[in-house]
């Protein structure tokens, strides 16, 4: 029964309906072209920061850095979906009176999260390896260590981030608005650890290369991570019975104690605390403000949503922040990239910010209810990039500043930095929307099928890191001519910005009555 | 024989669901479990399909414990929730294939009755699409035909008749009496009066938790529509 309870998750979680929406399954053209963009972004990405390892040779700490990407990619997916997978079963009306072992299920259950976390992980991390081994000869026993040890080596961050995953779902259950504190108590700890990482990498005093002082801390701080390398890296068989033995009995423990959680947990639902909402006056608002209003709901209703689209910018307003408290720490070699610095880390975090290119889908079974309205196309989805705007622009108006003055930048950078990100946020925004047009996708269950693993969230994001890397090159380039300050080649970025904003934008209010009008639910 | 003895059920140790509630159904019971909105319908049948905890009392069904024994309890047993969630990403005849697979059904036999219900319920030819394709009673349907696939002897079913077309519904009802005649018990919450009154030979009425009325459809109704009667009492 385990193989075809697996059979049957795998096929409901991973299949490709699940992923790009039945609509768009049928489409090879957008999967092929998701897939294409889904490649090279990682590749781009993963390439990258690997070649930096390279260039300073820095061949043990490539695959520390591995590891400690893999292990916060297991914490981060097992805190975001163990409750789901493990403790809460969306399906549990369907198997929950079906005769399967308790154990038989959640093992099913276990192994399909598993998988998730590893193929995820492992399709990130997939260039790193290929840098690794370009400049480390191949050795049959270190490679099967070091899969092994790949395997193993999340394994508590898993076990960890599922049960943070559990008591956080159980706390916030007490609460009249459990969603939003779900969503407070996952930020709270994100920052913790970033912060933790932060405190970590300053003490260990090697501000030059951000990666490395951050795996340096966690290394220093936690044993496994050497144990891993040694076995790995220098083929240690000691070290990797000690990862091995340590790893596998925390899993065992881990077993054994939510085999009956597992149980508990489905069995013991309990419903949200009740609201008492006292009623309001009814007011009229206008149809614009009306759609700002129904964004705004959704938003913060859905934990899921603001955690994966707003934490961009909760990050601009803790870099900033950080920049300026850390000001004088900041090594004078960054000076001359400072601007650039900024700016990227502003584009990076913008593009995942995408609430345009998921809130149409978001609409939807109530999509068809919102056709029958008698409201433009162009002012609904004019709401949905304004609600993007309403989000982005007064954090960059309050933190860029002050990113600025951190970094030493004069008046005229900083304005035209300001006119820049503003009009990467206005561009990126109808960009977005556009993605959703094209990719739209109503028939889900859960709101993460979207959000999380939407095509259009996918090609959002990376197609925003694509344009970012594109107009990063042509900045660059830019500044390398012959002016009196570097305000002109950013100021030119922003009119770039603004005109592909305007072309973009043209179409959409011209069409989307239409577009809107021919999409079905 | 189905015995439900003293059940309770609270929801976060404060809202009391269902009060001390003791039935007794016996082979061959087609019950119609009837009362208004959050009156516990759903709860005691969740609880007695094992989805749910219940605080005290003991359900047990041919002397299996929901608690102590749930899988041998479950083996006898069919759920059919409200609003069906099946898995999407299967076809219908996929969906069937696995239930079957989980009360080791023969190949034989799992074609046999698919064949029948199936046809029984037109699903013949939808079987092999999606069920992401289907409509609402379409998953109903599915969901029908999966549950009396493995024959159960006690088959639970909040709202079925809920989405079914007239035909359907049709053929639900002719089903419901032919295996009740074959010996199997049949619990079921509806909103449809009518149907519940000339449909089963017992029914309960519950309210706030506690069943008011309880036994055959006759003599609870005396000489009245359940209609009326449940206007009175409700």
């Amino acid at each position: 029964m385990f193989f075809k309870l697996l059979r049957v998750f795998f096929k409901e979680n991973f299949g490709v309906r699940r992923l790009f929406g039945s609509k768009v399954a049928n489409s090879k053209g957008r999967i092929i072209l998701f897939v294409l963009l889904f490649v090279y972004s990682f590749l781009s990405i993963g390439f990258s920061s690997g070649m930096m390892f390279y260039t300073m040779g820095l061949k043990r700490e490539l695959l520390l850095y591995i590891a400690s990407y893999s292990t916060g990619m297991g914490f981060l997916f097992a805190l975001m979906q163990a409750n789901g997978f493990l403790f809460q079963f969306k399906d549990y009306e369907i198997i929950g009176p079906l005769p399967i072992k308790p154990l038989t299920l959640l093992l099913a259950k276990l192994t399909s999260m598993m998988v998730f976390i590893y193929i995820v992980t492992f399709v990130l991390t997939l260039p790193l390896f290929i840098v690794y081994y370009i400049f480390v000869p191949f050795n049959l026993l270190s490679f099967i260590l070091l899969l092994i040890g790949y395997l193993i080596f999340p394994l508590p961050a898993i076990i960890l981030g599922s049960f943070l995953s559990l008591l956080i779902a159980r706390i916030s259950k007490n609460f009249k608005r459990s969603n939003l504190i779900q969503t407070i108590l996952m930020f709270a700890l994100f920052l913790a650890i970033f912060v933790i990482s932060m405190v970590g990498g300053i003490n260990a005093e090697q501000g030059s290369f951000i990666p490395v002082w951050v795996i340096d801390a966690i290394s220093s701080a936690y044993l496994p991570n050497e144990w891993f390398a040694a076995a790995a890296h220098d083929s240690n068989l000691l070290s990797f019975l000690y990862l091995l033995l340590t790893h596998l009995g925390f899993f065992a423990l881990f077993l054994s104690i939510i085999s009956k959680l597992s149980v508990r947990t489905n069995q013991n639902r309990t419903a949200n605390k009740e609201i008492i909402i006292k009623s309001k006056k009814l007011q009229r608002t206008p149809i614009f403000s009306a759609l700002l209003k129904k964004e705004w709901r959704r938003f913060v209703g859905t934990p899921i949503y603001i955690f994966n689209v707003a934490f961009g910018l909760i990050m601009l307003v803790i870099m900033a922040v950080a920049v300026l408290i850390l000001k004088d720490n900041i090594p004078s070699e960054i000076a001359p990239f400072a601007p650039f610095i900024m700016l990227a880390a502003y584009a990076f975090c913008l593009v995942t910010v995408y609430t345009p290119a998921v809130n149409l889908s978001l609409e939807g079974r109530n999509f068809a209810l919102l056709k029958t309205l008698p409201i433009k196309g162009e002012t609904i989805m004019g709401a949905k990039i304004m609600f993007n705007l309403v989000l982005e622009i007064p954090i960059i108006v309050i933190t860029l500043p002050l990113a600025a003055i951190g970094l030493g930048l004069d008046l005229w950078v900083t304005l035209a930095s300001l006119l820049a990100i503003v009009s990467f946020a206005i561009f990126s925004s109808i960009f977005f929307a556009w993605i959703n047009i094209f990719f739209p996708r109503f028939d889900y269950k859960s709101d993460a099928e979207v959000i999380k693993q939407g095509m259009a969230a996918f090609v959002a994001i990376f197609s925003g890191f694509g344009f970012l890397i594109l107009e990063g090159v042509l900045l660059f380039s830019l500044s390398l001519l012959p002016l009196p300050s570097l305000a002109f080649p950013i100021l030119f970025i922003s009119i770039i910005n603004c005109l592909i904003a305007l072309i973009i934008y043209m179409p959409m209010h011209k069409k989307a009555s239409l577009k809107l009008q021919r999409m079905e639910v | 024989m189905l015995e439900i003895k003293n059940v309770s059920k609270t929801y976060d140790k404060k809202k009391l669901a269902i009060n001390e509630i003791s039935m007794s159904l016996e082979p061959g019971d087609l019950y119609g479990f009837v009362g208004p909105n959050g009156a516990g319908k759903t709860t005691l049948i969740k609880a007695i399909a094992g989805i749910i905890n219940y605080d005290s009392g003991t359900i047990t069904l041919d002397g299996y414990s929901i608690s102590k024994n749930p899988i041998e309890f479950k083996k006898l047993l069919a759920y059919i929730p409200d609003h069906p969630d099946l898995y999407e990403s299967l076809s219908g005849r996929q969906f069937i294939d696995f239930v079957a697979d989980a009360f080791a059904i023969s190949l034989e036999r799992r074609n046999e009755l698919i064949a029948k219900y199936a046809g029984e319920f037109e699903m013949l030819e939808a079987l092999d699409k999606p069920i992401s394709t289907y409509s609402h009673g379409m998953k109903q349907k599915t969901a029908l035909i999966a549950a009396l696939v493995h024959e159960p002897k006690l088959i639970l079913l909040d709202e079925p008749f809920v989405g079914l077309d007239p035909k359907a519904a049709f053929a639900l009802k002719q089903t419901f009496k032919e295996i009740t005649n074959n010996g199997a018990i049949i619990l079921f919450s509806s909103h449809v009066l009518e149907v519940v009154e000339k449909l089963c030979n017992k029914i309960a009425i519950i309210k706030q938790g506690e069943i008011i009325a309880d036994g055959k459809t006759g003599i609870v109704l005396k000489d009245r529509s359940l209609e009326n009667f449940f206007m009175e009492i409700a």
